[in-house]
């Protein structure tokens, strides 16, 4: 059946002499992959509609449990030219895009994840610096999406909010439950999870111990508030969050912890690694 | 259950590994090759032999040759200070059909993917830049694939290069030669508008 479809373009491989099999994220179907004929001869009717990073008005021939679908027209909504011609909002954008990719299941509507990266895109294409923050933004966003929103704002033991415990140095972040544990409670929480593993649990169960020990990350205050801002602010204001080099290390590792966690089969994303070394040689120079 | 002899099979087979070549075609490719004279056949196989053993990668360019380093490379008649960068050996072609180019080229091996999980590493990037320590080299063109893979090599490229103080090209991207513009799409187009020259 003949379907149209707003979607943005996650990427595209080469198919037989002239064609393309193209994946896309669209707002009615989620992600789904799709055969354009003729998309590499030199004068195909979609131009560069089929670059990843494109938002696109998507016809297709749609069947369903068809694998491949057949792409019949493709026009640009929003071509992010920036995105497209500046280095570091194009590995930016990659990052969110092979995000998507990864995580996603073929036809599985979400149509808030679109709208979040779609937004993301937007924003990506407006901001003026500091691109890497609306990635850690999406990342922490989708977790919630897919039902792993952390708790950041108070402690999940005592209950006490961030503020209330500044001064006291790092708390914890539970990565399996995604909460934090303040300064107080860590030590705590530490004896009782040793309790259950050594004096309760049967002896089979406690050589996951040091599997439990690393699902907790130590956290500073400064970099939870961020995380708050993150997470909550909203995403046009993002970009202009100032954090020193120790922090964005934190929280770029803290991230990569937490949807580890929660998505085992989670591949370090290639693209913000190239980001974050261009990022880094550019501030040696 | 096999309809056919075990021998077309297994050609079938072999033939079915090749790009773009689907069971139906490779089948269709192995009945060709039992009708064809045996000369024919043999030459057939005796190049596909000689391809293997004689082909081979240059040494500085990366380009498919036969004589290590290839006939670009060792052509006094192209001008030394001059590096075309190329995705492919196909590209190298490609360019050398224009008669346009007298430089020299360096094949990366593909172009940046992050997505397909091909980084900096992946390319032969670190081969490029040994090569531009030498003296000599006064320009670099950027000619990659008018695509996003081909776009983030060249701005990665760019970001390396810029600082080492030789000139950066790229070639133009835009409209292909007789196509009409009221069908192009707006990223083709503005991309052909920023790149217009003065007549």
């Amino acid at each position: 059946m003949l379907t149209k479809t707003d979607a943005i373009v996650l990427k595209g491989m080469k198919y037989r002499d002239t064609s393309k099999i193209v994946t896309f994220y669209t707002r009615r179907f989620g992600k789904l992959k799709g055969v354009a004929k003729g998309a590499r001869q030199m004068k195909s009717k979609f131009g560069a509609a089929l670059e990843p990073m494109t938002n696109v008005a998507l016809v297709l021939y749609r069947k369903e449990h068809r694998d491949l679908q057949l792409v019949s027209q493709c026009d640009i909504i929003k071509p992010y030219k920036k995105i497209h011609s500046e280095f570091d909002r194009m590995t930016a954008a990659m990052s969110v895009l092979e995000l998507v990719n990864q995580l996603t299941h073929d036809e599985e509507e979400n149509a808030a994840l679109y709208s979040l990266l779609l937004g993301t895109l937007d924003e990506l294409e407006r901001a003026s610096r500091r691109f890497v923050n609306l990635v850690y933004a999406f990342q922490i966003r989708l977790a919630g999406l897919f039902g792993f929103e952390p708790s950041l704002d108070q402690c999940g033991s005592c209950g006490r909010r961030v503020d209330e415990f500044a001064g006291e140095g790092s708390a914890v972040f539970q990565l399996s439950k995604g909460a934090i544990v303040c300064p107080r409670c860590a030590p705590q929480q530490a004896q009782h999870a040793y309790e259950r593993e050594f004096c309760r649990a049967p002896s089979s169960s406690r050589g996951r111990r040091s599997e439990q020990t690393k699902s907790n990350a130590k956290i500073s205050v400064q970099t939870l508030r961020v995380l708050q801002r993150l997470f909550r602010a909203k995403l046009d204001s993002v970009s202009a969050l100032e954090y020193s080099k120790a922090t964005g290390n934190e929280i770029d590792a803290t991230l990569r912890l937490y949807l580890r966690q929660h998505f085992e089969d989670l591949k370090p994303l290639k693209s913000l690694e190239i980001h974050n070394r261009m990022a880094n040689r550019d501030s040696v120079a | 259950m096999i309809y056919t002899a075990e021998s077309v099979e297994q050609l079938t087979e072999n033939f079915a590994q090749l790009p773009g070549i689907g069971r139906k075609t490779a089948h269709r490719l192995a009945l060709f090759v039992v009708k064809m004279n045996r000369e024919d056949v043999v030459a057939l196989a005796k190049a596909l032999v000689s391809v293997k053993d004689k082909v081979r990668y240059c040494s500085i360019c990366s380009n498919i040759t036969e004589s290590d380093p290839c006939c670009i490379c060792t052509n006094a008649k192209r001008d030394r200070s001059v590096i075309c960068v190329v995705e492919e050996p196909t590209d190298v072609l490609a360019l050398e059909k224009t008669n346009e180019f007298k430089g020299l080229y360096h094949v990366l091996g593909g172009a940046l993917s992050p997505l397909d999980g091909v980084g900096p590493e992946d390319l032969r990037i670190k081969e490029l830049l040994k090569r531009l320590s030498g003296a000599g080299i006064e320009e670099i063109i950027l000619a990659l694939n008018p695509d996003v893979e081909g776009e983030a090599t060249t701005l990665y490229l760019s970001k390396l290069l810029k600082p080492l103080g030789m000139k950066v090209t790229r070639i133009a991207r835009g409209l292909p030669v007789g196509t009409d513009l009221e069908y192009a799409d707006e990223a083709t187009l503005s991309r052909a508008l920023e790149g217009r020259i003065a007549i």
